[in-house]
């Protein structure tokens, strides 16, 4: 039966060509959309560069702290503080490994007279340790950079080419803002989207221009831990938990409860948009739902299109239907083989759209839109695109094969016309 | 073989009650072959889809080997006209899309049955009316009289017990209606098939064991 089908849908493919390109374009075009869509969603939740890990170990980032008084409902949230890193988080037992980074600022160095823009971030000795950059030339900050009046410098790819063109950069010189670093290392460009990673230098955490920062419980840092596993990543969670009831706020006036909490990026950016600081549930589920019904609503309009044009074509079919009833076809049979036909059109459109995809993500990396963007189609998106056609020709097969399978068998034979 | 007790069909629309078979009973024995007549629009083409199961009569009942038809599911009736009746109409409808071989195998797709048994039943069928040099043409390469031949042989492939058919030879010139009405006698005679015809032509009504008329929507003779 399975041949049958598959013979028949062809057939019918090649019956009216204009048809059939009609609905392969609109299959195609919708499908193009959502994976290019989703390649970047993809991207940005979990993206394929230092952050990474390919052998079990799980980075988990703590972008803010919350301070609340929980008599007022007075509510602060902030990037982390210094003293507070120094004096409490650095002191966990559970992470393999603890890191303190800021976000990235506008700096920017001269080269021959001309302004060159650059996106610094300053991170301590660990980031290095925790964060899988590629280097190209030199090497990382080491833990003596975290103690002294370091001028060290790691700058990207990107930057080198700016300032140094194909020459080597390690050991030379570069101004930034004013002050003089030294190279020590050269990494390949990290995507814009890696919000952990990016940046187009990277300098030691001792060259912020005032000590205060050691002081300070909301500062401009976040953090990074790593634990091994997921058992590892529980006794950490547990570990953190019990942390905030032992840090001392400095104005228990103000606040009187702290709370942060270590997640993915997908679980920090649901709880930055979606919840707050002090919620169990960080919205993951949510946000993904959310994703995903605009997904569908995306393909809602085209489907509707798709569901006119498949009517119609079906219709033309009417005799046939009524002769397959004849000989002892089930409604259930008709509706199963029309779905089949309206699966193996939509894998067709699918299909190429999975092969336009890489054409299109490629001027998308190109254009510069997306500064450094390196965005491919892994695994995980092309077998959600495959799901995602399987539901997209499902979706817009079963309204017209239920309606054709409900035709009486004597009108169907007569073409459908009662 | 067949019987249909008291049978009444009636169209309904908003405005209109069409009485289309009123009070019908009719008995057709195995291996019967039987034409019925009657003129445009009295009513034979509806009483043979009650007969197959097509379309369901208003009042009354149908009994198909001993067995009441009436409240069978969709999957039981499609289940029962696969195995029991085949159907020959008067314009073929074969599909186009499909060749020879194909077309002939389409009941054996809805039964448990492997290809390599279904190519070699449909071959059989084809060579009973002499079709077997033409399995891979479609049905637009062959003639009125050859797509006929076709769907007789698609009707027979799944060796049914009854066979319908409306108006098989309407179509067709003389010479192809009594090569079709022959291939109809010899099943009847070779595999004890029930044959029950509607026809317009008296001459060939006249080649059946026996001729029901229907006037109006009744049984006349």
């Amino acid at each position: 039966m399975f041949w049958n089908y598959l013979k028949m849908a062809y057939k019918v493919l090649l019956r009216r060509k204009f048809f059939t390109f009609i609905s392969l374009f609109g299959i195609g075009f919708t499908l193009l959309t959502m994976l290019v869509f989703f390649t970047l969603a993809d991207h940005v939740v979990d993206p394929p560069g230092p952050s990474s890990r390919a052998d079990g170990q799980i980075i988990l980032n703590m972008p803010y702290i919350w301070l609340e008084h929980m008599e007022n409902n007075d509510v602060y949230h902030g990037e982390l503080g210094y003293y507070f890193i120094e004096h409490y988080l650095y002191e966990m037992k559970t992470p393999s490994g603890i890191s303190a980074y800021t976000g990235t600022r506008d700096s920017a160095c001269f080269v021959n007279d001309r302004k060159v823009r650059v996106q610094l971030r300053q991170t301590d000795a660990a980031y290095w340790r925790l964060l899988e950059f590629d280097f190209l030339e030199g090497g990382p900050l080491t833990e003596s950079d975290d103690e002294g009046d370091s001028r060290a410098l790691i700058i990207s790819q990107y930057l080198k080419r700016k300032v140094f063109g194909n020459e080597p950069a390690v050991g030379k010189e570069l101004v930034l803002d004013g002050r003089a670093y030294r190279i020590r290392g050269v990494v390949k460009n990290v995507p814009f989207y890696d919000d952990i990673s990016y940046a187009d230098a990277w300098q030691p955490i001792d060259n912020l221009e005032s000590a205060n920062y050691r002081n300070q419980m909301l500062g401009r840092f976040k953090v990074l831990f790593m634990v091994e596993n997921a058992n590892q990543a529980a006794a950490f969670q547990e570990e953190l938990a019990h942390l905030w009831s032992k840090v001392q706020i400095p104005d228990p006036e103000q606040f009187n409860f702290v709370i942060g909490h270590a997640e993915t990026p997908l679980e920090s950016m649901a709880r930055d948009l979606l919840r707050d600081g002090n919620t169990d549930d960080n919205g993951k589920s949510t946000l993904v739902m959310i994703v995903v019904a605009l997904g569908v609503l995306f393909m809602f309009l085209p489907a509707i299109n798709l569901i006119n044009i498949n009517v119609s074509r079906i219709m033309e079919r009417a005799v046939e239907i009524g002769v397959r009833k004849a000989f002892g076809a089930s409604s259930t049979h008709l509706v199963g083989q029309l779905i089949f036909e309206n699966i193996f059109l939509t894998l067709v459109g699918g299909l190429l759209a999975l092969l336009a995809t890489p054409l299109v993500l490629e001027p998308i990396n190109q254009s510069g839109l997306i500064p450094h963007a390196d965005l491919t189609m892994n695994p995980r998106v092309f077998l959600g695109g495959l799901l995602l056609i399987f539901l997209f020709g499902a979706l817009s097969g079963i309204y017209p094969a239920w309606k054709m399978s409900r035709l009486h068998p004597v009108s169907a034979l007569k073409g459908g016309d009662s | 073989m067949i019987v249909l007790k008291n049978i009444e069909k009636i169209y309904r629309t908003e405005t209109v009650e069409t009485i289309a078979l009123h009070g019908i009973d009719l008995e057709i024995e195995e291996g019967e072959f039987v034409s019925i007549m009657g003129p445009s629009g009295c009513g034979k083409s509806t009483l043979l889809n009650i007969m197959g199961l097509l379309d369901e009569p208003s009042a009354g009942y149908v009994h198909i080997e001993g067995t009441r038809i009436d409240s069978y599911s969709d999957r039981s009736l499609a289940t029962l006209r696969n195995h029991q009746i085949g159907f020959v109409f008067q314009s073929f409808h074969l599909i186009p899309d499909l060749n020879i071989l194909d077309n002939v195998m389409l009941p054996l797709i809805y039964r448990k049955t492997s290809t390599k048994e279904r190519r070699e039943r449909a071959r059989t069928a084809l060579e009973r009316v002499g079709l077997q040099s033409r399995l891979h043409h479609f049905p637009h390469q062959l003639s009125g009289g050859q797509q006929q031949r076709v769907a007789i042989a698609r009707a027979i492939v799944g060796s049914p017990r009854i066979l319908l058919t409306d108006e098989p030879t309407g179509n067709l010139d003389s010479q192809m209606g009594g090569e079709i009405m022959k291939i109809l006698q010899s099943l009847k005679s070779d595999s004890g098939t029930t044959v029950v015809m509607v026809t317009h032509d008296e001459e060939k009504a006249e080649q059946t064991d026996r001729v029901v008329r229907i006037f109006d929507g009744r049984l006349v003779a």
